[in-house]
């Protein structure tokens, strides 16, 4: 039984573990299924990020260096900068991963993002050196 | 006065830095799992500050929790909701039993306030933020001697 449920965590530990490339690879699957996609564009995620989609950009709260340290808007709680470069527990965790981009997008653009979009950020985030 | 046994010394010696801590049955720690997932956007509340109808109230409304989408899957909420019921205020925080969804709204929170002025309020982002005044409210901790006011 021990042993059972050892073997549960850790299948399920693997599951949810990947990087940041993991993730690339996974959305550019999903959004080869949208009309007229190549491939992600690292220029086109520098502009959604930094865009206002309403009253909040992706850039309200990650700040205009997602190299930086965040502040929640409406809290002031701290966030961790968010490229893979300068913080590389990003994008280690598929459910973190799907939890925050679904809120966030939700919260910034009153949707969720496309497969593209997601992408397109990442790909922008990954293009950040320290 | 003379203690007759070692254990009973050795106890004393034992607790008492733990009571000077401030780490009574009033402030206990908060629970690591409730602190990583609802601490992450805002300061990690203490269940006793609402009620267990209050939270059961806002737990129901996640995907729209003040403005903002905090959904959390059903097999992670689980256990934070046991947590806040569990440890969740006894004595009423509202009109008859009615959920409140905002501490600031709560009746032990506008009693315990009022003696603060709109000016010094003014120097606080928000009623929310805790931490303006109350220095150990990251740890859940809100003792009158860990208060510095802004």
């Amino acid at each position: 039984m021990q042993a059972l449920r050892y073997f549960a965590i850790v299948a399920f530990s693997a599951s949810a573990a990947a990087s940041p490339q993991d993730f690339l690879t996974e959305l550019r699957g999903q959004a080869q299924q949208e009309a007229g996609f190549r491939d992600f564009e690292a220029d086109r995620g520098h502009q959604f990020f930094h865009r206002r989609h309403g009253d909040w950009s992706c850039s309200s709260c990650h700040t205009e260096d997602p190299r930086q340290p965040g502040k929640h808007a409406v809290t002031g709680k701290a966030i961790e900068p968010l490229a893979p470069a300068v913080n590389p527990a990003r994008f280690q965790d598929g459910h973190k991963v799907a939890k925050w981009f679904r809120r966030n997008c939700k919260d910034v653009l009153g949707r969720e993002c496309s497969p593209r979009e997601k992408g397109d950020v990442l790909a922008y985030l990954l293009s950040l050196t320290p | 006065m003379r203690y007759r046994s070692l254990p009973f010394l050795l106890a004393l010696t034992l607790t008492a830095p733990v009571l000077a801590s401030g780490s009574d049955h009033r402030s206990p720690p908060l629970d690591p799992g409730y602190v990583a997932e609802c601490g992450s956007c805002h300061l990690p509340y203490p269940p006793r500050l609402l009620g267990a109808e209050s939270w059961q109230a806002l737990l129901g409304q996640l995907d729209r929790h003040f403005q903002a989408d905090a959904g959390i899957e059903a097999a992670a909420l689980e256990p934070i909701r046991g947590y806040l019921l569990a440890n969740a205020r006894r004595r009423p925080t509202g009109p008859a039993g009615a959920p409140v969804l905002r501490i600031s709204e709560t009746d032990w929170f506008r009693h315990e306030h009022d003696e603060i002025s709109p000016a010094r309020w003014s120097r606080v982002r928000s009623r929310s933020d805790c931490g303006a005044c109350h220095t150990g409210a990251d740890r859940g901790r809100y003792s009158e001697h860990e208060i510095k006011l802004p």
